[in-house]
C-alpha cells in the first residue's frame, strides 16, 4: 500500500510539475484563493500618482509588490512562482512567499493578513506586508480607500516618544529595559561596539531619562534627539527582544565567550547540506493561546518563549548556527505558518517547544515526540485503510491539503531517522541532566510538526500541570540546566551528522 | 467478662483496624498503578441496558477504563449520542477526571455508510481556546476516539470537528484534520 501511495505521489508531482515545484523543496503549496475582483488601483505618493495592480480576496485587498517596490525603494529577488520571494530595503532582508501568512524580517517572524498570492503581473501581497516593510522601516503611513481604487502613501507625522531606561546587572548579564508609552517606529543598528536604537521620523524625549549606574558591559548610553545608543564594553556583545504592555526595548549584554568554533555566521540562508546551519526555535503557543496554565498561573506561552531565547542565545554562543525564533513575542501563529518558516528557511533542523499539562497533578517529566503519519507499519495500515474510508464516505476534503499531506510524507520520510536520533539525545540529554522521569521518546501526529521539511521534534520539557515542576521551571539556576541539556543534545546530534564526535567535548556546556 | 473473653474482643478490634487501614492503603492513589483499578458501581438501569466501556484520564498520563451501563438503543446513532453524552459527563470514579471540561457538550454526531463517525462537540464560554498540555489534548481527543471505536465496532473511524467545523487541532496538537484511529497506547493496563 505504501508503495502504491509513493507512486501515485510521484505521478501526482509530474502532473503538477511546474504548479508544485517549490513543495517538493519545502515550500508549502498555496491553497487556491478566491478572487472576488481584480484590476488595477492608483498608489498615490504625494505629487505622484501610478497604476498598482490589486485583487480583492475573502480577507481584504492585496496589491502588486513590485509596482509598490519601484516606487518605494528596495531590491526585489524575485523567486519562481512558489518560492520564497526576497525583498531588501535599507540592510534589512524581508522573506515571505505564497501560501505563507507571515514575514520573516532577519530573525523574526511577522504574522500577515493572509498569504501573498501569485498573478500574472507578479506576487499580490496585503496592505500589512507594506506597513510592516515601509511604515515601521521608514516611516510611510499606508491608506486604501476601496471606493475611489486608492492607495494612498504618506510620511508619518513626528511624535515625541518619551522613553524611560533601566539598566540592571546580574549574574554577568547586564539588561538594558527602553521602555516606551507606545510601539515607536525604529531600527536598530549595530557596529562593532555600538548598539543604536534609530528612530524613523519621531524623535525621543529626553527629560524621561534618568542617571545610570557605571556597568562592566554597558560603558555608556547616549541619547540624542532620533537615536539612544549603548556603547558597550570592547568583549560584550547585546541580544535584543521585545515585551508588550506597555512596550519595551530589552537588550541582554554579556561577554562574548571565546570558543573552539567561533561563529562566523554566513548571513545568506544556507543551502540544505549535511551541516547544520540553520535552526529554527518555535516556542509554543502565544497571543490569545496561552497553552497550558500552572496551577500558580504561570502560562506555558511564556515559559516557552523565555526558553527559546535562551536556547538561541547559547546556541549561537556555542556554534556558527543561524538560529531564528518563529515568534519573538507574546504573538499567535498559526502551527502550520511555523513550519512554514522553517521550510521557507531552508532550516536544517525545527525544535519546538512545549510544557505539558494533565489533570492530575503528580504527572512529572520530559518527552520528546517525533512526527510521522506512518509509525509503524501497523499505523500504516491503519492510516491506509482510514484513507480509503474517508475517500469511500466522499469526505475527501480539500485535494490539495491531502496532496501536500503525500508529499509531506514522502519528504519527511527521508528525516525520519533524523528526526528519532534527535528525539532520544534530547530525551537522554535532559533525563541526565535534570534527572527527570523519563517519560521516553514518542510519535504523534502533532500539527506543528506536520509539513516540516527537515528533522523536527517536539520538546515536552516538564509538566507546567505539577506543582513542583512549575516551581522549578521559574527558577532561572534550573531553566539553565535544561537549556544547557537542550544545546548539548544539538551538539551531539551536530556532531553526527558532521562526522565529528570531537567537535562536541570541547565546547559541551 | 473473664480475660479469655476480653482477649478475643482485643483480637477482633485489632483485626477491623488493620482491615480498615488496609483498604484505606490499597484506595488512597486510586488508579495510579494500572491493574488496580476498582470497577465503579454499575448504575441500575431499566430495561435491556448494555455495558460500554468509558475510557478516562487518570495518573500517569494515560487512560482508565470504568465500565458502566447505558441504556439500550434501536440505531447505531441513538448508541453512538447516549456513548458521548455519558462521556463528556465525566467519570463516576473519584480517581478519574473528565477528559473534556463542562463548557464541551455534543453538538451533533453521526455516522456515514461506510463507518465514519461524525462528531462535532460544542465549546462555550471562556474555556474556547482550551489551556491544554499536549498529553491533555491526547487523552482526551483518544478518550473519545477509544470509547467510541472500542465499543462500536460497526465504526471504522471518527471525525472530529469544533463548532461544525474540522480544524486543524482540536486544542491547538493533535492533527484533526484526518480521521481519528483508536489509540490503545495510551490505555493503562486492565484490571486482569
Amino acid at each position: 500500500m505504501r508503495d502504491l501511495r509513493h507512486i501515485a505521489s510521484l505521478l501526482c508531482l509530474g502532473l503538477l510539475g511546474i504548479q508544485l515545484g517549490g513543495v517538493a523543496r519545502g515550500a508549502e503549496a498555496p491553497q487556491p484563493v478566491t478572487l472576488f475582483e481584480s484590476g488595477l488601483a492608483t498608489l498615490d505618493i504625494g505629487r505622484r500618482q501610478v497604476p498598482v495592480g490589486y485583487s480583492l480576496s475573502a480577507i481584504g485587498p492585496v496589491f502588486t509588490l513590485h509596482s509598490v517596490v519601484v516606487q518605494l525603494g528596495g531590491e526585489l529577488k524575485l523567486g519562481p512562482l512558489y518560492q520564497a520571494h526576497e525583498l531588501i530595503v535599507g540592510e534589512t532582508k524581508y522573506v515571505f512567499g505564497p501560501g505563507s501568512a507571515a514575514v520573516t524580517v532577519e530573525n523574526e517572524i511577522l504574522p500577515l493578513s493572509q498569504p501573498p498570492i501569485p498573478a500574472e503581473d507578479g506576487l499580490k501581497v496585503p496592505l500589512d506586508l507594506f506597513e510592516i516593510i515601509y511604515g515601521e522601516k521608514m516611516g510611510y503611513d499606508f491608506q486604501w480607500d476601496p471606493s475611489t481604487r486608492t492607495l494612498t502613501v504618506q510620511r508619518q507625522p513626528q511624535r515625541l516618544v518619551p522613553v524611560s531606561i533601566d539598566l540592571v546587572h546580574l549574574q554577568g548579564v547586564t539588561t538594558v529595559v527602553l521602555q516606551f508609552p507606545f510601539r515607536p517606529r525604529y531600527r536598530i543598528n549595530r557596529a562593532a561596539n555600538i548598539v543604536e536604537v534609530e528612530l524613523i521620523g519621531d524623535r525621543l524625549s529626553p527629560e524621561m531619562v534618568k542617571s545610570l549606574p557605571t556597568d562592566p558591559l554597558v560603558r555608556d548610553i547616549k541619547l540624542g534627539q532620533q537615536e539612544l545608543r549603548l556603547v558597550l564594553a570592547q568583549e560584550a556583545e547585546a541580544e535584543d527582544y521585545v515585551l508588550q504592555d506597555p512596550f519595551r526595548l530589552v537588550f541582554d549584554v554579556y561577554r562574548k565567550r571565546p570558543t573552539a568554533a567561533t561563529p562566523t555566521v554566513d548571513p545568506s540562508p544556507p543551502t540544505r547540506s549535511s551541516e547544520v546551519r540553520t535552526i529554527v526555535i518555535d516556542p509554543g503557543h502565544g497571543g490569545s493561546d496561552t497553552g497550558a496554565i500552572g496551577p500558580s498561573g504561570v502560562q506555558e506561552k511564556d515559559l516557552t518563549l523565555t526558553l527559546a531565547r535562551a536556547l538561541r542565545a547559547r546556541l549561537a554562543e556555542k556554534m556558527p548556527v543561524r538560529v531564528i525564533l518563529t515568534r519573538n513575542e507574546d504573538a499567535e501563529l498559526p502551527l502550520e505558518t511555523r513550519t512554514a518558516l522553517a521550510n521557507q528557511q531552508k532550516a536544517d533542523l525545527f525544535i519546538s517547544l512545549h510544557l505539558n499539562s494533565v489533570q492530575s497533578p503528580s504527572a512529572n517529566g520530559a518527552e520528546t515526540y517525533f512526527s510521522s503519519l506512518e509509525a509503524t507499519d501497523e499505523s500504516a495500515a491503519q492510516a491506509a485503510e482510514a484513507e480509503n474510508l474517508v475517500a469511500a464516505s466522499g469526505d475527501d476534503g480539500d485535494a490539495l491539503y491531502d496532496l501536500q499531506l503525500i508529499l509531506w510524507d514522502l519528504a519527511q520520510s527521508q528525516f525520519l531517522a533524523q528526526s528519532q536520533q534527535l528525539a532520544k539525545l534530547v530525551q537522554s540529554e535532559l533525563n541526565e541532566a535534570l534527572g527527570l522521569n523519563n517519560r521516553g521518546v514518542k510519535q504523534a501526529p502533532f500539527r506543528v510538526l506536520i509539513g516540516a521539511s527537515m528533522p523536527a521534534v517536539l520538546v515536552e520539557c516538564g509538566f507546567v500541570s505539577n506543582p513542583d515542576e512549575e516551581k522549578a521551571l521559574l527558577d532561572p539556576a534550573y531553566r539553565s540546566q535544561l537549556i544547557n541539556a537542550l544545546v548539548r543534545a544539538v551538539m551531539r546530534y551536530r556532531a553526527a551528522v558532521m562526522g565529528s564526535e570531537a567537535l562536541v567535548d570541547e565546547a559541551l556546556p | 467478662m473473664n480475660q479469655r473473653t476480653a482477649g478475643v474482643f482485643l483480637a477482633v478490634i485489632l483485626l477491623i483496624a488493620l482491615g480498615i487501614i488496609i483498604l484505606w492503603w490499597t484506595q488512597r492513589d486510586g488508579p495510579a498503578a494500572p491493574g488496580q483499578i476498582a470497577a465503579p458501581e454499575v448504575p441500575r438501569l431499566e430495561g435491556d441496558d448494555a455495558l460500554a466501556d468509558f475510557y478516562f484520564p487518570g495518573n500517569g498520563g494515560r487512560l482508565f477504563v470504568e465500565q458502566r451501563a447505558l441504556p439500550a438503543s434501536e440505531t447505531l446513532e441513538e448508541r453512538l449520542s447516549s456513548l458521548l453524552e455519558a462521556f463528556l459527563l465525566g467519570p463516576e470514579a473519584q480517581n478519574l477526571y473528565p477528559a473534556f471540561p463542562p463548557e464541551v457538550s455534543l453538538g451533533h454526531a453521526m455516522v456515514t455508510d461506510e463507518g465514519v463517525a461524525h462528531i462535532d462537540l460544542t465549546i462555550t464560554g471562556q474555556n474556547a481556546n482550551l489551556p491544554w498540555g499536549s498529553k491533555q489534548e491526547m487523552l482526551a481527543v483518544y478518550g473519545l476516539v477509544d470509547t467510541v471505536l472500542l465499543n462500536l465496532p460497526e465504526i471504522q473511524g471518527v471525525i472530529l470537528l469544533r463548532n461544525g467545523e474540522q480544524r486543524s487541532t482540536f486544542g491547538g496538537h493533535l492533527d484533526t484534520t484526518r480521521l481519528l484511529l483508536a489509540n490503545q497506547d495510551l490505555l493503562a493496563e486492565r484490571t486482569p
